[in-house]
């Protein structure tokens, strides 16, 4: 599960830069040495998460740790799709 | 070797970031240290420059030198991949340990030959100006004075040794060590200083910290809004820089809590600030009255525009800590402060509201001098154009320009980011300005951004726009 997720937001965060650095893989940072995403980049983001993955973050979840990276953001994001119905 | 003590070991505080949470008294200790090591290298009184970011071990240094009596110069600490531009007139750099790591990763890089107790140079503060009104400049306070303003500042926001102050704002800027952080340090507050960053940070911190009382920018309050998250209300928020519109403050306080507009300059401090129990309509067009301490007093002009409306150019009469200039090579001073400063700044003032104990004017800041144009025969002022746009819907980050000429006098160029791509166009945009503007001020051309560019400060970079509104008329 976690993998295919971690996948789906690394082509869902791809799609939406407007420049693409060199070298980006799933463990380059989303702020400061990688992806430089500013205060308004990860405000949307955020919202694109949330609607692309049908969820809704807990505020306990808010945690620049959190957005280290694609790789451990699309782990925090796993974990409220682990226990989802598939229809 | 202490010339004073900023620190009252009397008070039941704390100092906190990201990292770790110490006593007032281990700060207090951790000050003694760092001034005992400039004491050994013979650098107390000299000229120390203390780079700045969000941990500890820059709390520690700034006050172990200011508290030294010489002159604490103080820059933002450089990222990783920048190459340093050190002060050359200073004796040493002071470099704090970064945020988590122990005090005694300090390094003291010397520049120049030490000028023990250069008494020219004795209790002063240098900061730089924000560049955004030219080439950034280096200003001369002195301490004695700053403190002066620092206290005043923590007196008109009832600040006290209760509270809990979370300082996500530079304390290398003169907003964030005038008004935020060296007035908690005055008053025995806890203090929690925090990266700039971006929202998760701050809402991270407020979480943890609870903060009482939080000193933001607009753009901070912007992208908290857009999170759309809360995390407790506070009892003051203080506000600076580029001014929320009234709805955007009124917004942020039905959010967050109480909002005050505070109103400084790198040179003055903290000129005013709106008195928390003043109403909120005025809270949130105002910036409040001057601060106390009769350091301040504006100078008025006896013969206003007509075409102003009221609005007028903001002279202070000072007496403030501001002493001038300082030399970019030597650090002399380079050119001394005037007895009447113009703060570049078009105010309206309004009456004291009935039964407030304070009877000074409140000051509504309406934008530059040189932000005011001439249209249709009368004065329009760009923050108020700025602020109807940012109601649009869509609209995350606006800024007006003079530029050219059109049909009603000097032109108007407007500027703004969507908090999403596609959300709002240029026409939909420039229909609410006409809706809620007068037909003067209605832009004469607008467009969409897909990123504003911005100053360090976190102030728009209106040099750049005037540069793009130049490059991009020749298509319209």
């Amino acid at each position: 599960m976690s993998d295919a997720v971690v996948q789906d937001l690394f082509a869902l965060v791809m799609r939406e830069l407007k420049v693409v650095p060199e070298g980006v893989d799933l463990d380059t940072s989303l702020f400061e040495g990688g992806l430089e995403l500013d205060s308004f980049a990860v405000v949307d983001l955020v919202s694109r998460i949330e609607t692309h993955f049908g969820i809704q973050l807990n505020d306990s979840d808010f945690r620049p740790d959190n957005f280290a990276d694609i790789r451990t953001l699309g782990g925090v994001i796993a974990t409220y799709l682990v226990d989802r119905p598939k229809v | 070797m202490t010339r004073f003590a900023l620190l009252d070991p009397d008070h039941q505080r704390t100092f906190s970031d990201l990292a770790e949470t110490i006593s007032g008294a281990d700060m207090a200790l951790r000050v003694g240290q760092v001034k005992a090591k400039l004491q050994d290298m013979g650098l107390i009184g000299a000229q120390l420059c203390v780079p700045i970011d969000a941990g500890l071990g820059a709390v520690a240094v700034v006050l172990a030198a200011i508290e030294s009596g010489g002159r604490t110069v103080l820059v933002a600490r450089p990222l990783a991949n920048e190459s340093p531009d050190w002060p050359v007139f200073c004796n040493a750099v002071v470099m704090p340990p970064l945020p988590g790591a122990p005090l005694d990763q300090m390094q003291i890089l010397p520049l120049t030959p030490t000028r023990q107790g250069a008494s020219d140079h004795a209790g002063q503060i240098l900061v730089r100006s924000s560049g955004t009104t030219g080439t950034p400049k280096w200003i001369i306070q002195s301490t004695a004075g700053m403190i002066r303003n620092s206290k005043a500042a923590a007196e008109r926001l009832q600040m006290t040794g209760a509270d809990r102050v979370m300082v996500p704002v530079s304390i290398s800027h003169s907003y964030g060590i005038c008004a935020a952080f060296l007035p908690a340090v005055l008053v025995g507050a806890s203090i929690h200083v925090v990266a700039r960053g971006n929202p998760l940070t701050i809402f991270q911190a407020q979480r943890s910290f609870e903060p009482t009382v939080m000193f933001l920018v607009p753009s901070q309050c912007r992208s908290i809004m857009a999170l759309g998250r809360k995390a407790g209300r506070l009892r003051l928020i203080v506000v600076a820089g580029d001014r929320l519109s009234p709805p955007e403050s009124a917004l942020f306080e039905a959010a967050h809590g109480p909002l005050v507009n505070l109103y400084g300059s790198s040179e003055m401090g903290v000129i005013s600030c709106a008195f928390p129990d003043d109403p909120m309509d005025l809270r949130h067009v105002t910036a409040g009255a001057l601060v106390d301490g009769g350091a301040l007093a504006i100078e008025t002009d006896p013969t206003p525009d007509p075409s102003a409306e009221g609005a007028r150019p903001m002279r202070l009469v000072s007496s403030n800590g501001f002493d001038g200039y300082a030399d970019p090579v030597t650090g002399a001073l380079m050119t001394p402060a005037p007895e009447i400063w113009s703060t570049g700044d078009l105010v309206r003032l309004y009456d004291a509201p009935q039964g407030a104990p304070d009877a000074h004017p409140r000051i509504e800041v309406m934008g530059r001098t040189d932000h005011a144009v001439n249209r249709d025969g009368l004065l329009v002022h760009v923050g108020t154009i700025e602020g109807c746009i940012a109601t649009a819907r869509g609209v995350s980050l606006s800024a007006v320009v003079a530029a050219g000429q059109s049909r009603r006098g000097i032109g108007l160029t407007a500027f703004c980011t969507l908090s999403r791509p596609g959300l709002a166009t240029t026409d939909e945009i420039l229909a609410h300005c006409r809706a809620n503007l007068a037909p003067r001020a209605v832009p004469d051309v607008l467009h969409l951004l897909a990123e504003m560019p911005m100053l360090q400060s976190g102030k728009v970079d209106r040099r750049r726009l005037l540069e793009m509104a130049a490059e991009l008329a020749p298509s319209l």
